[in-house]
């Protein structure tokens, strides 16, 4: 089962996923975000995976849906908390290359703003 | 209109002619059949294809719930519906036919109206389920066909060489799937090897294998540059997405194998690393860059280079092979070989592959898998001493 947290404030949105972040859910996480970025016509972003124990490659092709989605509209999305797990798929696919990637909450509002 | 099918089961024969004058008083066009007991029961099912059960609890030769759970436990069957007809009048009664599986109840004596009304509602649900069978039917025959049009866009065969022999094993998950080769003839001493696998599932992933084939051949100009042309790729697939599914990627490896000086050419675009196996040793083919091919635009590939010896194997393959490998494992993920074998003590070298690929190869003949499975094994034979 996986789920997804969204909140925004005045500078950007966070969407909290947890769970395992696989084929099944991955489609109807993704268009919550998706909506919820336009409803609130709000395209800088924050991901916290942190809560994340499992991805597969119809979770990464969320996480790089959002990211072209964001860029679409010149916004900006920090990925953050990313656990071990996590952080291993996305170096394997390269997407660390083009991904902002922190570790914290703070440091992913840090980048937002930078 | 088309009749409906009804079986009519009971021993007692003034029961079966008086079910039988309700139904024709209701004017639903139909057929019916008769059966005394459980063995005429069963018989009927097989013979024809029924649209409906009226079904006696008390039978010479079994109870009638015993043929309801058996008939709701076979795919086949479990779509007809199930009218219990039961002289019992208790809540006892009702519950086990429920547990039977039984669709609706009558208690004896019938009342007609009732009779009607409930065989009525069940064949329109009969009917509703007929349709849906029908579609899924159809649906399956398109696959087949969609499945066979792929097979289409493969090689034909594995190329043979003197020297060097190529093996490959591809089997797709369900039907079609994301995984992608082929093999290029450039020239005599040049042979191209592309493997792919388009990330995202089903029919989408299997069209997009179709594009890249086609892609593939309109930029031909680049089979000896393995950096241009997945660039170039990246940037066609990127503009193919964005259009249409931009949660698709497809990661992939071209190279290119030269025949002469076994040398392997090659550039990785976020796909698995391949790797170069000798008798006690196994390296990953890293590179430095490589986003997978359709996310960002205007990406830049870089190439490398690796001189196969005698005796060793090169090894593509696509992560499907992982989940037969760690099947009944611990660990849940691995996106490399490395990581798969990490914590063996031997040195790692052929014989590990060997016993890993004979693994997938047995079980991907045997069984159904979840996700596509695809390797490409070239080896540089061992030369006899003149």
């Amino acid at each position: 089962m996986c789920q997804v947290h969204l909140e925004k404030n005045a500078h950007c949105v966070t969407a909290a996923i947890s769970g395992e972040f696989i084929l099944g859910c991955t489609s109807e996480i993704k268009e919550k975000v998706k909506n919820y970025m336009e409803s609130s016509q709000q395209y800088h972003v924050i991901i916290d995976l942190s809560q994340v124990s499992f991805i597969d490659s119809s979770g990464l092709g969320a996480l790089i849906a959002w990211f072209k989605m964001v860029n679409q509209h010149q916004g900006r999305i920090v990925f953050c908390g990313l656990t071990d797990h996590v952080r291993k798929i996305i170096g394997y696919a390269k997407l660390d290359k083009i991904f902002t990637i922190v570790d914290t909450m703070e440091e992913a509002e840090k980048a937002l703003n930078a | 209109m088309q009749k409906s099918n009804i079986l009519l089961v009971d021993d007692y024969e003034v029961n079966l002619e008086l079910l039988e004058a309700y139904l024709e008083l209701s004017g639903i066009p139909m057929q019916i059949y008769r059966a005394y007991n459980c063995a005429e029961a069963y018989a009927c099912v097989e013979k024809v294809s029924l649209d409906l059960i009226l079904l006696d609890v008390m039978l010479p030769d079994g109870s009638g719930y015993d043929v309801c759970r058996s008939l709701k436990g076979f795919y086949a069957y479990q779509s007809i519906p199930i009218i219990i007809l039961t002289a019992l009048n208790d809540k006892q009664s009702m519950l086990e036919g429920l547990q039977a599986g039984a669709d609706e109840f009558l208690t004896k004596p019938v009342d007609s109206h009732e009779l009607i009304l409930r065989v009525k509602n069940l064949l329109k649900m009969k009917a509703i389920a007929n349709d849906l069978d029908q579609r899924y039917s159809q649906l399956h025959r398109e696959l087949v066909i969609a499945t066979e049009l792929q097979k289409s866009f493969l090689p034909r065969t594995v190329p043979a060489y003197d020297g060097v022999h190529l093996e490959v094993l591809y089997r797709p998950s369900s039907y079609i799937g994301g995984d992608f080769y082929d093999f290029i003839q450039i020239d005599d001493d040049h042979l191209g090897i592309l493997i792919c696998d388009v990330k995202g599932h089903g029919v989408a992933s299997a069209m997009i294998t179709a594009t890249i084939k086609f892609q593939m051949y309109d930029l031909r100009q680049y089979y000896r540059l393995p950096d241009q042309l997945l660039g170039h790729l990246n940037d066609r697939l990127e503009q193919f997405f964005s259009s249409t599914a931009n949660d698709y990627f497809v990661t992939a490896v071209y190279g290119v194998l030269d025949l002469e000086r076994n040398r392997f050419f090659y550039s990785n675009a976020g796909h698995s690393s391949p790797y170069l196996c000798g008798t006690e040793s196994l390296v990953s083919l890293e590179n430095q860059q490589g986003l997978p091919l359709g996310i960002l635009p205007g990406m830049v590939y870089d190439c490398q280079q690796v001189v196969l010896q005698q005796g060793q194997e090169l090894f593509l393959y696509t992560d499907g092979i992982f989940e037969i490998a760690l099947r009944g494992k611990a660990a849940k993920s691995c996106s490399s070989l490395m990581d798969f074998f990490d914590g063996a003590e031997l040195p790692i070298g052929l014989a590990q592959v060997h016993q890993l690929q004979q693994e997938i190869r047995q079980y991907t003949g045997s069984h159904q898998i979840a996700d596509d499975v695809n390797y490409i094994v070239v080896r540089i034979e061992e030369q006899e001493e003149a």
